[in-house]
């Protein structure tokens, strides 16, 4: 095991570096973004001044072996843009990212794990088919959409929740919602079909057969089982809910990182995109490499040579 | 008896006199600020638009200046040059030497009183927007007093005026030295003191900026206590969040959200002007083989589009214009608009040997959300046989074609947004020029030269009297910038139309009580 978290490190450097690379190069494949932020009809005396103030008068090497010596101290740089250190915004917004995926996280699986197991259990009638169709819906509306319905039903007709913005509970209801509806069908199916698998073994007859209760049976021995797919699955949505929260963050105008790469992307602010970029992939990386080692936990049949 | 006549009747005055006195300072005296405005704008906010010395400014950068900062003159609604920090200016006949007399008794949040040294510090301080040029020409600024600043110019600069005004530079901008010097640079950017009508509170760069009233700003304390805005990229977001209340105002409501706020009887729509007024400039006119070159396909052309209607679907509340200065520039003219007349535009078209139309080439309507209003124009020009290709880019694309030249041979939408018709003209005809005619070239040279106000305004107005009969470019309509205004807003907050289309001035803006 320890051999294996090792070699997985490695490679998730190797990984890390790859992106940083990509990420560099895609940036800079774009128009000039002195252009973005210069006074229109500004000289090419600005135009170089703002050029050299960003390094982006240096030759490519140059400037990404500068770029990353600079990322090794979690230094990104100054945003274009906004004109304040990279390290300091992204900070300044990770807290609001962590508590909507977070709470995002919760919602999915708490709604699904639950709907899972009661989908389970009653394979027929209104329950099922309720669950059904509100996973069916999940997967199928853009969570953008499911933002703007909400605000639309909840705050602007019920006048019951606050419409954008951050600093409450209330202001993180409808975001973590949006985001985490769509999740939340998925763990629905798989909490679903694996507890069925898992509760035709032999054990769970067992179990029964020794007369313990239906709720011991299920909630205690079937689900520690059927849920080892589900928290695979949960570790590697964390990424997805990241790069999926850019939407729903711009909808509410939630301060987190994907509304800052928006701002990235559309200012051409492109210290701000790397660093927002390879926070998510070294994230990524370390998350995956967590779940995996969560799993061997979990089932301890699985074992890494 | 008759002294106690006399004293009694001299208390009386006395108390009298008290009393009027007493009155009168509560006459005087405004009523504190009071009350939150809430505003869900559509921009972002940087950080370096707080500090006026560094940066590029775009129009909604001069926001946080109109907010905590003043110049010693900007656009106000009593005029584009409007003393503010400074009460008056002369310019020598060789329009080489300015000197600023400096509003006396002006203070900047911190305490400290303007002088003649703050003005000096901070045009030495300059680095943002055409600092080089500005500093190039410079041959000295001093303080000839403790309230009047003179600037010294290596050649004549008969524009230095209009480098001051929105759009152009923050040359003007006053910052408080002992502070700056005391905090350096960047802790500046992030507290920054100015003289403006509200104080610097926080700033979340992307998020939010907010400020509060300052009680001793000199032109008038503000009616409102404190201003929060909020950047909320979503249109219909801003849109719900004025109808629920959590704001006041809410920017930039276009197309379908425009629709829905107009059935909104709670909430209000008022258009700001902005300073934009688009043209449509063939850049092919300046190859001999094209039709473009021929005056007449380009009146074709200009005569071929409904700019009513235009503006009807796509800018409510605007309508056509004929030239690219702005309402309240005294160096514009106002020309009569072109008619829609297509019947005419065929007719042009056969005449200059074009009787089925042409191929004109590729056409580069401005920016995303602009698509529509070039898809149209495209269409209009379809209709009298003009037909092009129209490529569609964002923003950084657009700009970077088109500064770098490569729109050669095809029509693009500009937008010259300099404060001036000078200004406009200066885009246009230098760096970024596609090309001129040798008269009107020599013309702007002497403009560029002449040092006299009558000698500028005849030139200039001489060069866009070619302009129009040449139709060297097809004017379009103005824009606008349609927000939703809440109940608690009072009157119209939108003051200095056209060249700043935000709340302004801050301090006038009120709530219904």
């Amino acid at each position: 095991m320890k051999r294996y978290i090792i070699r997985r490190f490695i490679f998730g450097i190797v990984v890390v570096w790859i992106v940083s690379v990509m990420i560099f190069l895609a940036t800079r494949i774009g128009p000039d973004p002195a252009l973005m932020i210069a006074s229109p009809g500004a000289d090419e005396a600005e135009l170089n001044s703002i050029r050299d103030r960003f390094g982006l008068n240096e030759p490519l090497p140059v400037q990404y072996y500068i770029f990353i010596k600079k990322a090794l101290r979690a230094d990104f740089g100054e945003s274009i843009y906004y004109g304040l250190p990279v390290a300091d915004i992204v900070w300044q917004r990770l807290p609001a990212t962590l508590m909507l995926v977070g709470t995002a996280k919760l919602i999915s699986l708490g709604f699904g794990i639950l709907a899972g197991v009661l989908a389970a259990r009653r394979r027929t009638g209104w329950t099922n088919n309720f669950l059904r169709w509100f996973s069916f819906l999940g997967l199928s509306m853009p969570n953008f959409w499911i933002a703007m319905l909400l605000i639309l039903i909840f705050s602007v007709k019920l006048k019951l929740l606050p419409t954008g913005g951050y600093g409450t509970f209330w202001h993180l209801l409808m975001p973590a919602f949006s985001l985490g509806w769509y999740f939340s069908a998925g763990y629905t199916r798989l909490t679903e079909s694996s507890l069925l698998q898992v509760l035709n073994s032999e054990y769970i007859k067992l179990c029964r057969v020794k007369g313990l209760t239906e709720l011991s049976v299920v909630g205690k021995h079937g689900l520690k089982n059927a849920l080892i797919p589900v928290v695979t699955l949960a570790g590697m949505n964390v990424v997805l809910m990241i790069s999926g929260a850019v939407a729903v963050e711009m909808v509410f105008a939630w301060p987190g990182l994907g509304l800052l790469m928006y701002h990235g992307a559309i200012y051409r602010d492109f210290n701000v995109v790397q660093a927002v970029i390879l926070f998510i992939s070294v994230f990524m990386v370390f998350m995956n490499l967590a779940v995996d080692i969560l799993y061997a936990y979990l089932d301890p049949r699985i074992r890494y040579d | 008896m008759e002294i106690e006549r006399i004293w009694r009747s001299r208390k009386i005055m006395f108390l009298t006199l008290l009393v009027i006195l007493q009155f009168g300072s509560f006459a005087v005296s405004a009523a504190p600020p009071e009350g939150i405005l809430k505003q869900a704008i559509h921009w972002s906010f940087s950080s370096d638009w707080l500090d006026p010395a560094t940066g590029s400014f775009p129009i909604p950068a001069y926001h946080p200046l109109y907010l905590f900062h003043d110049a010693l003159l900007k656009p106000m609604p009593e005029g584009l040059y409007t003393p503010s920090l400074a009460e008056s200016w002369t310019t020598s006949p060789d329009a080489r030497v300015y000197e600023f007399k400096i509003r006396k008794g002006v203070k900047f949040h911190n305490g400290d009183f303007l002088t003649a040294e703050d003005v000096v510090f901070s045009f030495l301080r300059y680095k943002g927007s055409l600092a080089k040029t500005i500093h190039g020409k410079l041959e000295k600024v001093e303080a000839v007093g403790p309230y009047s600043v003179r600037v010294r110019f290596k050649e004549p600069f008969p524009e230095f005026l209009e480098f001051l005004l929105p759009g152009a530079t923050t040359f003007g901008w006053i910052v408080p030295k002992k502070y700056v010097e005391k905090v350096g640079d960047a802790g500046f950017k992030k507290h920054p003191v100015g003289a403006g009508p509200y104080k610097f509170v926080e700033i979340v760069p992307g998020v939010k900026l907010v400020g509060e009233a300052f009680d001793d700003y000199w032109r008038k304390v503000p009616h409102i206590k404190r201003m929060e805005f909020y950047n909320i990229p979503e249109p219909a977001t801003r849109l719900a969040m004025v109808k629920r209340g959590e704001a006041d105002i809410a920017t930039l409501l276009q197309g379908v959200f425009y629709e829905d706020l107009k059935k909104t009887p709670s909430l209000r729509m008022l258009a700001p002007l902005s300073p934009v007024r688009w043209i449509a400039y063939p850049a092919a006119q300046w190859d001999p083989k094209s039709p473009w070159a021929d005056p007449r396909v380009r009146l074709a052309a200009s005569l071929a589009i409904d700019r009513q209607t235009l503006a009807d679907v796509h800018m409510p509340g605007c309508g056509p214009v004929s030239s690219i200065g702005l309402e309240g520039d005294p160096m514009a003219v106002d020309f009569p608009p072109y008619p829609y007349d297509p019947e005419k535009a065929k007719k042009l078209l056969a005449e200059a040997g074009y009787p089925k139309g042409f191929s004109a080439g590729k056409f580069y309507p401005y920016q995303g959300g602009y698509w529509p209003y070039g898809e149209q124009i495209a269409t209009y020009w379809k209709a009298v046989g003009i037909t092009v290709e129209t490529v569609l880019l964002d923003k950084p694309a657009l700009l970077a074609m088109r500064e770098g030249g490569k729109m050669k041979g095809g029509i693009f939408i500009d937008n010259p947004t300099s404060p001036t018709i000078g200004g406009r003209l200066s885009t246009l005809f230098s760096g970024g020029s596609y090309g001129n005619y040798p008269d009107i070239q020599t013309l702007w040279e002497q403009y560029r030269k002449e040092t006299s106000p009558k000698g500028r305004k005849d030139l200039i107005t001489r060069i866009q009297k070619l302009i129009y009969e040449r139709t060297m470019w097809i004017p379009l309509t103005s824009t606008n910038s349609p927000a939703a205004i809440g109940p608690r807003v009072k009157g119209n907050p939108y003051r200095i139309q056209p060249l700043i289309w935000f709340t302004a001035p801050f301090e006038d803006v009120e709530l219904v009580h």
